[in-house]
C-alpha cells in the first residue's frame, strides 16, 4: 500500500470514529498525568464533549453517497450511519450516568471507567460500519474486551468479579463459535469481504452444499445471540448486569445490544439474502431458526423476570425479552424490518436508559438493589417516580409511549407477513411482562416506603428528562422519528 | 367537534389533582361535574341530526405513514353509546359526591374516572382502528387502577389485576383481528373495512379473524368463560360499578360486535359462537347470582348475563333482534345503574351488603326501597307497562322464536334457542326477587353496626333520574324509538328498522314464555330454602376461576422453576445448554438438508502401524478423563500429542513432527507447572444423572463436529491452495522446505505478529506473578 493510496481515500466518512478515538487517546493519556488523587470526572465531561462533536459530525454526513475505504474493507453507507447515531446518542447519555455513579472507595479516580467506555462505542461503531469479516470481527472483539474490564472495574466487590469472570469466559466461548462460523463462510467463498461473499454464495457449487452454509449460519448465530442476550445464550446476562456498575449495565443492555442487532442485520441480510437455498431462498429456510430464538427469548425473558427481586437482574431479564421482540421483525422480514428494528431500538435506548438513570438514582440512595427499595418512591421524590413510571409504561408497550410505537410496529409486521405463532407468543408474553412491571409501580405509588425527600443529581437529572420528554414525544408523534429515517436510504445497504 | 367531547375528560383529568389541591372547601366532584353534562348536552342537541340520518365526521392525524389517525364517526349507534356515557357518568359523579367522602384520595378517582370516561368516548366514536385499540386498552387500564382504587386491600389488588389481565389479552388479540383486516381490506378505517365487506368475507382468514376479535368482544363484555374478572371487579366503588362494570366498559365489546356487525353478520359461525355464547352466558350468569349473598355479587352476575343477552341478540343476525339488542342496551343501563346506586346506598348507610344480614330496610328507608322496586321488577322483566326491561325481554322472546335462515347449521339450533332463553330468564326473575326482598322486606336479620335511615337527597337523585326513565320509557316506549333506537339499529343493521313498540301484542307465544318465567319464577322463589343445597352443589368447583387462579399462579411457578433448574449461575451448566442447542441446531440442519456426505475417493490407504498408533491415541484421551489425578493426567494426554508427531512421521512430515514434539514437551511441562499451584483436583462425586448428561453432550459435540469436518472435507469447492505453495515456494521463497517459506517468508509478518503477542501475554503473567509474590493482590 503506498502513501498515495492511503492519502487517496476519503478519510473524512471515519470523521466520527477518529473523533471517539482521539479523545479516548486522550483521555487515557490526562489519565496517566493527572495526580493520583485528582477526581477524574472532569474526564467524562470531555468523553462527552467528544461525542457531541461525533454526533455533528454524522449528522453533518446524512445524505452523503456510500463510499468504502481500506480495500473496501470499511464503509460508509446510511445503514451504519442510523445506527451510529443511536449508539452515540446511547453513549453520551451513558456518560452523564458515568459523571454521577459513585462507586466504592477511591472510584471517583478510576479514569478508564470513562474511557473505555470509548473504546467499546468505537467497538460498536466499527460494527456497523464494516464490510469485510476481518474488521467485523475485530470491532466486535474491542466492543467485548473493552466490556469485559468495564464488567470487573469494581475490582473490590465480589459480584462484579463474579460478572466480569463469567462475561469473559461466556463471552470467549461465543467468540469461538462466531470464528468457527465466519471460516466456514471464508472456505466456502474464499473470501472475507461481505459483498464479495454475497456474490461468491450464489455459486451453483454452494447451492448443492447448503448444509455448510447452514452450518456457518448457525455457528454465527449463536455467536451473536450472545451478543445480544438472546436465549439460549442469555445466561451470562444477569449475573453481568447484576455485579457490573449501573451504567455499564445500561451500556451493555443498550449499546452492546443494539451493535449485536446491527451486526446481525448487516452480516445476514448482505451475505445471504439473494443466496438460493435447498428449496427457497436461504434466508427462508433460515428463519425458522431465528423464530425459534426469538419466541423462546421473549418466553424466557418475561417469565424468569417475574420472580427477581434484584432490580437490576429483573432489568437484565426484560433486556433479554426486548431482544426477543426485536428479532421479530427479522424474523418476519418484510420490507420495513430496518424501520421497525431501528425505532424499536431508539425507543429501547430512550426508555432503557432512562429506567437505568431511575435505578442507579434509587440503589445508590437506598444502598439496596432489591425491587423494595422503590417502594414510596411517589413520596419522596415525585418526578422521579413519574418519569420511572413512563419509562416503565413503555417497556410494558403501553399506549403514548415510543415503546408501544416500537412494539407495535413489530406486531403488525409479523402479523403481516404470517407469522401468527410468534405474535401470539409476542402478545402472551408482553401479557406476562406486565405483571413485573406494574409490580414496580406498585412499589413506587402504592406503598409505603422512607419519608424524606430525595433530589436527584444533575446528570441523573438530565437523563431523566431526555430519555422521559423522548419516550413520550415519540409515543405521540413518532412520525417525527420516522421522518428523520427516511433520511437514511437502507437500500444503500445492498449497493456494492 | 368530536375529538372535543373526547379530549375534554382528559384535560379534566389532567387539571384535577390541582383542583384537589388548591380547592379543599369544595368537594372536587362539584368542580367537574359540569364537563360531562355539557358533553351530554352536545351529544343531546346532534339527536336530530343523527336521526335525519347524517352523519359525522371528524379527526386529527396522527401518524398517517402507519394509518393511525384520530377520526372520529358519529352515527346512530355511537350516538346511543356517548349519550349513555356521558349521561351516566353526569349521574355517576353527581352520586360520588356524596359516596366518597371530601378526605378520600378524590384527585385519584376523578384522574382515573375522566380518563375512563374520555377512553369510552374515544372507543364508541373511533372510525380509525388504531385509535379503537388505543381507547380500548385506556379503558382497561382506567378500569384496572378503579378497582384498585383501595389498594390496600388484597382483594382490589387481585381483582384489578384479574380484571387488566384478561380484558387486555383480549385487546391485544382484537388489534391482531384487526390488523389482519386492515391487511386484507387496505384500510384502516371501519367504514371503509364495511364497504369493503365482500373481500373480508371471500378472505381465507374470516374465521381466525372473527374468532380473534370476538375474543376482545368478549373478554371485555365478560362473556363465559371470561366473565370470572367482572365479579372480583365489584371491590371497586360503587360508583365505578355503577359506571364501568354495568352500563358502559362492559358494553363496549357489544359495541365492537354491533359495530362490526355488517362485517360479519349472517354468517354460520357469527351465528354459532354469537348466540352461542351469548346463551350460555346468559344461562351460567343468571344461575349464578341466584346464589350469591353480597348485593353487589348479585349485580355483577346479573350483568353478565344481561350482557349474554344482548350478545344472543346481536348473534341472532334479524333486523328485529338488533332492535331489541339496542333496545336492551338503553333498558339494562338505567335499571341496573339505578340498582347499582341503591346498592351502594345500602351499602353506606347499613356497613354491609350481605342480603343475609340486611332486611327490612323499607320502613327506614323508603324512597331508596321504591327505587329498588322498580329496578329490580324491570331487571325481572314484570310484565307491566312500567317497567322497560319486560318491553325489551319480551322482544327477546320474540326475536328468538322468529329465527329466519336458510342455513341447515342454524335452523337445526334454532329450536333450542328459545327454551334457552326462558331459562336463563327464570333464574333473572328469582335473583331480581332476591334483591328487592331480602333487602327491603321482612326483618332485620343481622346485627347492623349502624342505625340505617335514608340517604342524603343528593345521593338519592342519581337513581332517581334513572328509575324515571326506566317509568317513562315502560310507559312510552315509543318516544325513544325514533330519535335513539331506530338510527342505532340503522346503523348496525344496515337498514331502518320501521318498528313500533307496543306493550301489549296479544296472546303469543311471547307472551307464554314471559308467563312461564314469571310463574316458575315465583315457584322457584317462595320455595327458595329447598332450593339452597341444589345451588350449592352445582356448580362446587368456581372452574373458569381456578382455571385463571392455576395459570397465573403456574407463570410463577414456572419462572422458579426455570431458575432453580436453568438460571442456576454455574457456568458449567450454561456450557451444558449452549453446547445441548448448538448440537440440536446443527443436527436438526444435517437431519433437514441432508447434508451429510462422504467421500472416501482421495483417501490414502491406511497402514497398520497407523491404526495402532490412532488407537493408542483414542485409549489416552478416554484415559485422561478417567484419571484421579491431575498429574497423571497430564501425562497421559502426553500420549495424544506424542501419538500425533509418530503420525506425522508415518506422513512424511518429519518438520512437523519435530514442532509437535517440542510444543507437546513445552505444553506438559508448563501444565505441570501449573497444577502445582493448583488446588487438588475434587473428587467429590457427581450424581449419575449429571454425569450422564455430560457424556451424553461430549459424545454428541464430538460425533457431531467428526459428521460436520467429514462432510466438509467431502465437499471440496475450490482448487487446493497447496499447488500454488508447492509451486511458488522455490521461486518467491528461495526455500526448499515449503512449510518454512510459509512460516517465515510469505506469512512473515503474521509469525512476527504473533510472537509479539505470546511475548507481551508473558510479560503480563509474569507481572501478575510478581504482584502476587508482593502481596498487593487481594
Amino acid at each position: 500500500m503506498t502513501l498515495e493510496k492511503l492519502l487517496s481515500y476519503d478519510w473524512g466518512i471515519m470523521a466520527p470514529e477518529f473523533t471517539i478515538l482521539i479523545v479516548a487517546t486522550l483521555l487515557s493519556l490526562m489519565d496517566l498525568f493527572m495526580p493520583n488523587k485528582t477526581s477524574r470526572k472532569p474526564l467524562a465531561l470531555l468523553g462527552i464533549a467528544g461525542v457531541i462533536i461525533a454526533i455533528v459530525f454524522s449528522v453533518l454526513q446524512i445524505g452523503t453517497e456510500p463510499t468504502s475505504i481500506l480495500f473496501d474493507t470499511y464503509r460508509f453507507d446510511a445503514f451504519a450511519l442510523a445506527f451510529k447515531l443511536l449508539f452515540l446518542v446511547a453513549t453520551g447519555l451513558i456518560l452523564l450516568l458515568a459523571i454521577d455513579y459513585e462507586g466504592e472507595r477511591e472510584w471517583e479516580f478510576r479514569g478508564e471507567f470513562f474511557y473505555l467506555l470509548l473504546t467499546a462505542l468505537l467497538g460498536a461503531m466499527m460494527m456497523a460500519s464494516s464490510a469485510d469479516l476481518i474488521t467485523l470481527f475485530v470491532g466486535l472483539e474491542l466492543l467485548s474486551i473493552s466490556s469485559y474490564i468495564l464488567a470487573g472495574i469494581r475490582k473490590n466487590n465480589l459480584h462484579s468479579n463474579e460478572a466480569a469472570f463469567k462475561y469473559v469466559v461466556n463471552g470467549g466461548i461465543a467468540t469461538a463459535i462466531t470464528l468457527f462460523g465466519m471460516s466456514y463462510i471464508y472456505g466456502l467463498t474464499g473470501s472475507t469481504n461481505l459483498y464479495e461473499i454475497s456474490e461468491a454464495l450464489t455459486n451453483p457449487a454452494v447451492e448443492q452444499n447448503a448444509f455448510l452454509l447452514v452450518m456457518a449460519f448457525v455457528m454465527l448465530l449463536v455467536g451473536l445471540a450472545f451478543k445480544i442476550a438472546a436465549a439460549p445464550f442469555h445466561m451470562w446476562a444477569p449475573d453481568v448486569y447484576q455485579g457490573s456498575a449501573t451504567p455499564v449495565t445500561a451500556f451493555l443492555s443498550v449499546v452492546s445490544k443494539s451493535a449485536g442487532f446491527a451486526l446481525i442485520l448487516k452480516m445476514f441480510l448482505i451475505t445471504f439474502l439473494s443466496v438460493q437455498g435447498w428449496h427457497n431462498a436461504i434466508i427462508l429456510e433460515l428463519q425458522p431458526y431465528i423464530a425459534v430464538i426469538a419466541g423462546v427469548t421473549m418466553v424466557v425473558g418475561n417469565v424468569v423476570a417475574l420472580r427477581q427481586r434484584n432490580i437490576k437482574r429483573m432489568f437484565a431479564y426484560s433486556s433479554i425479552a426486548h431482544a426477543g421482540y426485536v428479532l421479530v421483525p427479522f424474523v418476519s422480514l418484510s420490507l420495513l424490518v430496518f424501520k421497525m428494528t431501528w425505532f424499536y431500538l431508539l425507543a429501547y435506548l430512550l426508555m432503557n436508559i432512562g429506567a437505568f438513570a431511575v435505578i442507579q438514582f434509587v440503589t445508590e440512595k437506598e444502598r439496596s438493589e432489591d425491587f423494595t427499595a422503590f417502594s414510596g418512591l411517589y413520596k419522596r421524590a415525585p418526578w422521579v417516580a413519574v418519569m420511572m413510571a413512563v419509562f416503565i409504561l413503555s417497556l410494558a408497550g403501553l399506549p403514548f409511549t415510543a415503546g408501544f410505537i416500537g412494539k407495535f410496529g413489530i406486531f403488525m409486521s409479523s402479523l403481516g407477513t404470517g407469522h401468527y405463532v410468534l405474535a401470539s407468543v409476542m402478545i402472551a408474553t408482553t401479557v406476562i411482562s406486565y405483571v413485573y412491571y406494574f409490580n414496580i409501580l406498585v412499589q413506587i405509588f402504592f406503598r409505603k416506603g422512607e419519608v424524606d425527600r430525595l433530589l436527584p443529581s444533575i446528570g441523573l437529572l438530565i437523563v431523566m428528562i431526555i430519555c422521559g420528554a423522548g419516550t413520550i414525544f415519540f409515543g405521540i408523534y413518532p412520525g417525527a422519528a420516522y421522518d428523520f429515517f427516511q433520511e437514511f436510504d437502507m437500500n444503500e445497504l445492498f449497493i456494492k | 367537534m368530536l375529538q372535543y367531547a373526547v379530549l375534554a375528560p382528559f384535560l379534566t383529568a389532567l387539571i384535577v389533582p390541582f383542583l384537589f389541591r388548591y380547592i379543599r372547601a369544595i368537594h372536587t366532584g362539584w368542580l367537574i361535574l359540569p364537563i360531562p353534562f355539557g358533553i351530554f348536552a352536545y351529544f343531546l342537541s346532534q339527536l336530530t341530526n343523527i336521526s335525519e340520518g347524517h352523519t359525522q365526521l371528524s379527526g386529527i392525524e396522527w401518524v398517517p405513514s402507519l394509518g393511525m389517525n384520530f377520526s372520529f364517526y358519529l352515527d346512530g349507534l355511537s350516538l346511543l353509546f356517548s349519550l349513555l356515557i356521558s349521561g351516566i357518568g353526569t349521574l355517576v359523579v353527581l352520586y360520588s359526591i356524596f359516596y366518597l367522602d371530601k378526605n378520600e384520595k378524590l384527585n385519584n378517582f376523578y384522574v382515573f374516572l375522566y380518563i375512563f370516561m374520555g377512553a369510552m368516548l374515544g372507543v364508541v366514536l373511533s372510525d380509525n382502528i388504531y385509535a379503537l385499540y388505543l381507547f380500548w386498552e385506556l379503558t382497561s387500564i382506567s378500569s384496572f387502577l378503579l378497582i384498585g382504587y383501595w389498594y390496600e386491600r388484597q382483594a382490589s389488588r387481585y381483582g384489578a389485576l384479574k380484571s387488566m389481565i384478561i380484558t387486555v389479552l383480549g385487546g391485544l388479540s382484537m388489534l391482531g383481528g384487526l390488523i389482519l383486516l386492515s391487511i386484507i381490506t387496505g384500510t384502516t378505517s371501519i367504514r371503509e373495512m364495511i364497504a369493503a365487506s365482500d373481500t373480508v368475507l371471500e378472505s381465507p382468514y374470516f374465521t381466525g379473524i372473527l374468532v380473534l376479535i370476538l375474543l376482545g368482544a368478549f373478554t371485555k363484555s365478560a362473556q363465559f368463560p371470561f366473565h370470572i374478572w367482572l365479579p372480583d371487579a365489584m371491590e371497586a366503588p360503587t360508583p365505578v360499578s355503577a359506571f364501568l362494570h354495568s352500563a358502559t366498559m362492559v358494553k363496549a365489546g357489544i359495541y365492537l360486535t354491533a359495530r362490526l356487525f355488517l362485517l360479519f353478520g349472517g354468517t354460520d359461525i357469527f351465528f354459532v359462537l354469537v348466540t352461542g355464547f351469548g346463551l350460555l352466558t346468559l344461562c351460567w350468569g343468571s344461575y349464578m347470582a341466584v346464589r350469591q349473598t353480597d348485593l353487589k355479587a348479585i349485580l355483577a352476575f346479573s350483568t353478565i348475563s344481561q350482557l349474554g343477552m344482548i350478545m344472543t341478540m346481536l348473534g341472532f343476525g334479524t333486523k328485529e333482534a338488533a332492535f331489541a339488542a339496542v333496545f336492551h342496551i338503553f333498558n339494562h343501563a338505567t335499571f341496573k345503574g339505578s340498582l347499582f346506586m341503591v346498592a351502594g346506598i345500602v351499602d353506606h348507610e347499613t356497613g354491609t351488603r350481605d342480603i343475609r344480614r340486611l332486611g327490612g330496610l323499607m320502613t327506614l328507608m323508603p324512597i331508596s326501597a321504591t327505587l329498588a322496586f322498580f329496578g329490580a321488577f324491570s331487571m325481572a322483566g314484570v310484565p307491566l307497562p312500567i317497567f322497560n326491561g319486560f318491553l325489551s325481554k319480551e322482544m327477546f322472546f320474540q326475536t328468538s322464536l322468529d329465527l329466519e335462515t336458510t342455513s341447515t347449521l342454524v335452523a337445526s339450533i334454532a329450536p333450542f334457542v328459545p327454551a334457552l332463553a326462558v331459562f336463563g330468564s327464570i333464574f333473572t326473575f328469582v335473583y331480581s326477587m332476591y334483591f328487592f326482598f331480602h333487602t327491603f322486606t321482612g326483618e332485620t336479620r343481622g346485627q347492623l353496626k349502624v342505625k340505617p335511615h335514608e340517604a342524603p337527597i343528593g345521593m338519592l337523585i342519581s337513581p332517581i333520574v334513572l328509575v324515571l326513565f326506566v317509568v317513562i320509557v315502560g310507559l312510552l316506549p315509543n318516544m325513544i324509538n325514533e330519535p335513539i333506537l331506530t338510527p342505532a339499529t340503522a346503523a348496525i343493521y344496515g337498514e331502518l328498522p320501521n318498528k313500533h313498540i307496543v306493550f301489549w301484542h296479544g296472546f303469543e307465544p311471547a307472551l307464554y314464555m314471559s308467563m312461564i318465567v314469571v310463574a316458575l319464577g315465583v315457584i322457584l322463589f317462595l320455595t327458595r330454602t329447598k332450593w339452597q343445597s341444589v345451588y350449592n352443589w352445582i356448580p362446587g368447583v368456581l372452574s373458569a376461576n381456578k382455571t385463571y387462579d392455576y395459570l397465573y399462579n403456574m407463570q410463577f411457578r414456572v419462572s422458579e422453576r426455570t431458575t432453580r433448574t436453568y438460571m442456576t449461575g454455574s457456568i458449567r451448566h450454561y456450557m451444558l445448554y449452549i453446547l445441548i442447542f448448538i448440537i440440536g441446531a446443527t443436527g436438526v440442519t444435517l437431519f433437514v438438508t441432508d447434508g451429510f456426505v462422504i467421500d472416501t475417493s482421495d483417501l490414502a490407504p491406511i497402514s497398520w502401524p497407523e491404526v495402532v498408533v490412532g488407537l493408542v491415541m483414542a485409549i489416552a484421551a478416554i484415559a485422561t478423563i478417567l484419571m484421579k489425578n491431575r498429574i497423571a493426567a497430564i501425562l497421559v494426554l502426553g500420549i495424544v500429542g506424542y501419538g500425533l508427531s509418530l503420525l506425522f512421521v508415518f506422513f512424511r512430515a518429519p518438520d512437523l513432527a519435530l514442532t509437535q514434539l517440542i510444543v507437546e514437551t513445552v505444553t506438559v511441562a508448563l501444565f505441570l507447572l501449573c497444577f502445582y499451584h493448583l488446588p487438588k483436583l475434587d473428587t467429590k462425586k457427581q450424581p449419575v444423572g449429571a454425569k450422564t448428561l455430560n457424556i451424553i453432550v461430549s459424545v454428541s459435540v464430538g460425533v457431531l463436529v467428526t459428521l460436520v469436518a467429514i462432510a466438509s472435507h467431502s465437499s471440496k469447492k475450490f482448487e487446493t491452495i497447496a499447488h500454488y505453495f508447492i509451486k511458488e515456494s522455490h521461486h518467491l521463497g528461495g526455500g526448499n522446505n515449503v512449510v518454512n517459506v510459509i512460516l517465515v517468508d510469505m506469512r512473515g509478518l503474521d509469525t512476527l505478529f504473533e510472537i509479539t503477542v505470546l511475548g507481551l501475554a508473558a510479560l503480563g503473567i509474569y507481572a501478575m506473578i510478581r504482584l502476587r509474590d508482593k502481596g498487593e493482590m487481594d
